[in-house]
């Protein structure tokens, strides 16, 4: 066993079709089977289904995840493989996941998002337990920078040759999650600015206009109007006391944005569980992931914070 | 007149959004009712609710939090529930939620086990006695 097999491996495999993708894929999927592991694959149906045919009865032993719902949220990832990896460590052998968090169809905002997904999974594991995860992208499929950026992610690519205009790994990328801008979105549908004594009123705004924002039923409005008091309340407690918010309504989603003068330090924000029993913060950006399809976080010391949320109303 | 009316109005649009807390304690079993909204605004004024009740509590009786009638509910709402069950086992004091919807909603949301705030079936509030 090499210095390598003690830490989290984080390779990615480039694939040219869907019979290369389950010729490798099984193949590491067996490896681990053969050496006892627990393993994980987390795609899309679309991936699985070959993949449960090629590996005929060894499939029963392989825990499938459906990565359309685990990650229709990008952020929901890390928690994901969190669990998986606390739930095994106990059984003394190694660990190993397929995790194909990118495939052709994800909108170029999903896209950012699991991007920088791929980079925060270094942070995430870099100093926890040794297990290994192999991430395959569509070579065939997928656009030229999202190949290009996978070595920057990744320190392994295996399969097809990286893009020549690679960028080389960055192991610590993940730090500067939260310097790129959301992007415009328009005028906005309400927009004001809060305090603490505000927040009932706030409410009350979100769901008056829950018409607007293609809200339907009681349970959708009360779940947008709890990020949006989520994030509200993240300004007035860390954020200097007040903040801004903004709704739209876009493309499927109805969105909130609060912009404060505070600072996000912590690049796994949002990702990590509550800890509502200590004085520790990030229930609300958490909770606005479990009930949102996208959270972009936007902070840096000169502009502040910028928190996005896309709630989903299909 | 048209001043009162105003008056009115505001008070009613203030109402929807308004948290009334109160307690009663009975041979020394305790129930808080909550109704309204709880969040950021509200969760110091519950938090010195629930330690006053706790006081006024005997030791071993119970303290039985009725959220039924609570609209909305945030994680600083559910930080002053989490503080109170920690309070109350700190003085022998058993502790029991009983949740409405919008309160079981942030429970699964935030991750937090039902039993660590003693969630008991809607209704039970009343009917334990």
């Amino acid at each position: 066993m090499g210095p390598s097999d003690l830490r989290f491996r984080h390779e990615a495999l480039l694939y040219e079709d869907a019979d290369e993708f389950v010729a490798d894929t099984s193949r590491f999927v067996r490896e681990g089977l053969d050496a006892g592991e627990a393993v994980l694959v987390a795609v899309i149906e679309e991936r699985a289904r070959p993949l449960r045919e090629e590996l005929g009865a060894d499939a029963s032993r392989v825990e499938f995840l459906a990565m359309a719902e685990v990650g229709r949220n990008p952020a929901r990832i890390i928690p994901a493989w969190q669990d998986w990896v606390a739930r095994n460590t106990g059984r003394g052998t190694g660990l190993r996941g397929i995790g194909e968090p990118i495939w052709a169809g994800r909108t170029d905002l999903e896209i950012r998002e699991c991007r920088m997904h791929e980079h925060l999974l270094n942070t995430a594991f870099d100093d926890g337990p040794a297990w290994t995860l192999l991430c395959p992208y569509d070579a065939a499929r997928l656009p030229q920078p999202v190949l290009e950026g996978v070595t920057h992610s990744h320190p392994a690519v295996l399969g097809a040759a990286a893009p020549a205009r690679s960028a080389p790994f960055d192991g610590n990328a993940g730090l500067a999650a939260f310097a790129a801008p959301p992007p415009e979105l328009g005028p906005p549908l309400f927009e004001t600015p809060f305090g603490l004594a505000d927040l009932p009123m706030l409410r009350t705004a979100v769901r008056e206009r829950a018409d607007l924002l293609s809200l339907r039923g009681r349970r959708q409005v009360e779940d947008f109007v709890l990020v949006a008091d989520e994030l509200a309340c993240n300004s007035v407690r860390h954020g200097g006391g007040r903040g801004r918010l903004a709704l739209w309504a876009s493309d499927g989603h109805a969105v909130c944005e609060v912009r404060d003068r505070g600072l996000i330090n912590d690049p796994l924000a949002g990702r990590r569980r509550p800890d509502l029993q200590t004085k520790g913060g990030g229930a609300g950006l958490w909770t606005a992931n479990q009930l949102c399809d996208l959270l972009l976080i936007y902070s840096t010391p000169a502009a502040g914070t910028a928190v996005r949320a896309h709630f989903p109303v299909c | 007149m048209t001043q009162t009316t105003n008056t009115v109005t505001i008070k009613m649009a203030v109402k929807v959004n308004a948290c009334e807390i109160s307690s009663s304690v009975e041979a020394g079993r305790g129930v808080l009712t909550v109704v309204g909204e709880v969040d950021l605004s509200v969760s110091e004024r519950l938090d010195s609710a629930i330690d006053a009740a706790l006081e006024a509590c005997a030791t071993d009786a119970e303290l039985v939090l009725d959220l039924g009638g609570v609209e909305f509910l945030d994680s600083a709402g559910l930080r002053s529930l989490l503080r109170g069950a920690k309070a109350a086992s700190a003085v022998d004091v058993r502790y029991a939620v009983v949740p409405s919807p919008a309160v079981t909603r942030v429970l699964e949301m935030a991750c937090v086990a039902p039993e660590i705030l003693g969630v008991r079936d809607a209704g039970s509030a009343t009917t334990a006695r």
